[in-house]
């Protein structure tokens, strides 16, 4: 009797946290589609700015960027694990780079 | 450029993309989503997104058949290894059963939705033996319909197809979530049905 109290408990705890992890997936999922919706809209206007969340291969299609002037600005070297479609905000990150200064000297690179 | 494997679509970067979805297929390459999800972004026209549709789904039919056979040769050997285990033969006959009743189900929604279990099923299909026919049909069916979800979705969302991911991911784990928590309640209910 004991013994199956206890596996009923185990049940329980086993549902609370999986009830706890469906709503932190739903929220996060929330989150990320707010955010895919405030891109979405962003990119409708008429007057846009090179933005971290972008991708490199956007930004120079977008803008008519040169991949030289992006990728000197955004030290990227080619190699396997590279690929266009990497976010402005991870290459900063993942080069050790300001950006804020990346992004206002990109936007100034398009301006000129 | 001197490497520019996803800057431009070509020859190059379609046999990249089936390399890297097949070795995604058997496990030994994460995150192909991306891959597909970023070269489809970069596509710019019907044409190249239809050749990535093709390629993507080749490459994981050929991936996932690899796998199967992979882990159905083996499967008799790590077997008989495995039933030394006294654990593993209380759970592993109930287990089988399982599988066989929905084992096109499982291979099929395991292709497209719940796509962070797909190597894990295509593995435990081979172990476990399961109707090669059927697999074949169910993973035939479920990938070409995964190619043409992320191939187009990366196509039409281009820039926010990062956030695109996440959104899917997210809900994919949360179908996850819900499937388990289902097979929970369903144990607890039979249970007090029992003590009644």
């Amino acid at each position: 009797m004991k013994k199956k109290i206890k596996s009923d408990i185990f049940f329980y705890i086993i549902l609370i946290f999986l009830i706890f992890l469906i709503l932190l997936f739903s929220y996060r999922a929330y989150h990320n589609y707010n955010v895919l919706k405030t891109q979405r809209g962003y990119l409708k206007q008429v007057n846009i700015e090179i933005q971290p969340w972008m991708t490199v291969h956007s930004v120079e299609r977008r803008f008519n960027l040169s991949s030289e002037k992006v990728d000197k600005e955004l030290k990227i070297k080619y190699n396997i694990s590279y690929y266009g479609g990497e976010t402005i905000t991870s290459l900063c990150v993942k080069n050790h780079l300001n950006c804020t200064k990346v992004i206002e000297d990109l936007n100034n690179l398009r301006n000129q | 450029m001197i490497f520019p494997i996803f800057s431009w679509i070509s020859l190059l970067n379609f046999g990249l993309l089936f390399i890297l979805t097949l070795l995604g297929s058997l496990g030994l390459v994460p995150g192909t989503l991306i891959w597909i999800a970023s070269s489809a972004a970069m596509a710019s026209s019907l044409s190249d997104v239809l050749l990535i549709i093709i390629i993507v789904s080749l490459a994981a039919i050929i991936g996932d058949i690899i796998a199967y056979e992979i882990a159905r040769k083996f499967s008799f050997a790590i077997s008989s290894w495995l039933s030394k285990f006294k654990s593993f033969q209380k759970g592993e006959h109930k287990a089988r059963n399982m599988l066989k009743k929905h084992e096109f189900s499982i291979v099929f929604l395991s292709r497209f939705l719940l796509t962070s279990l797909d190597v894990i099923v295509s593995y435990i299909s081979g172990f476990e033996r399961i109707d090669r026919k059927k697999y074949i049909i169910a993973v035939i069916l479920g990938e070409i319909l995964y190619a043409l979800m992320y191939t187009v979705a990366g196509f039409m969302f281009k820039e926010t197809w990062v956030e695109l991911t996440s959104v899917i991911g997210d809900i994919t784990w949360i179908l996850v979530f819900v499937i388990i928590t289902a097979v929970v309640i369903k144990i607890l209910i039979d249970r007090k049905r029992k003590k009644q």
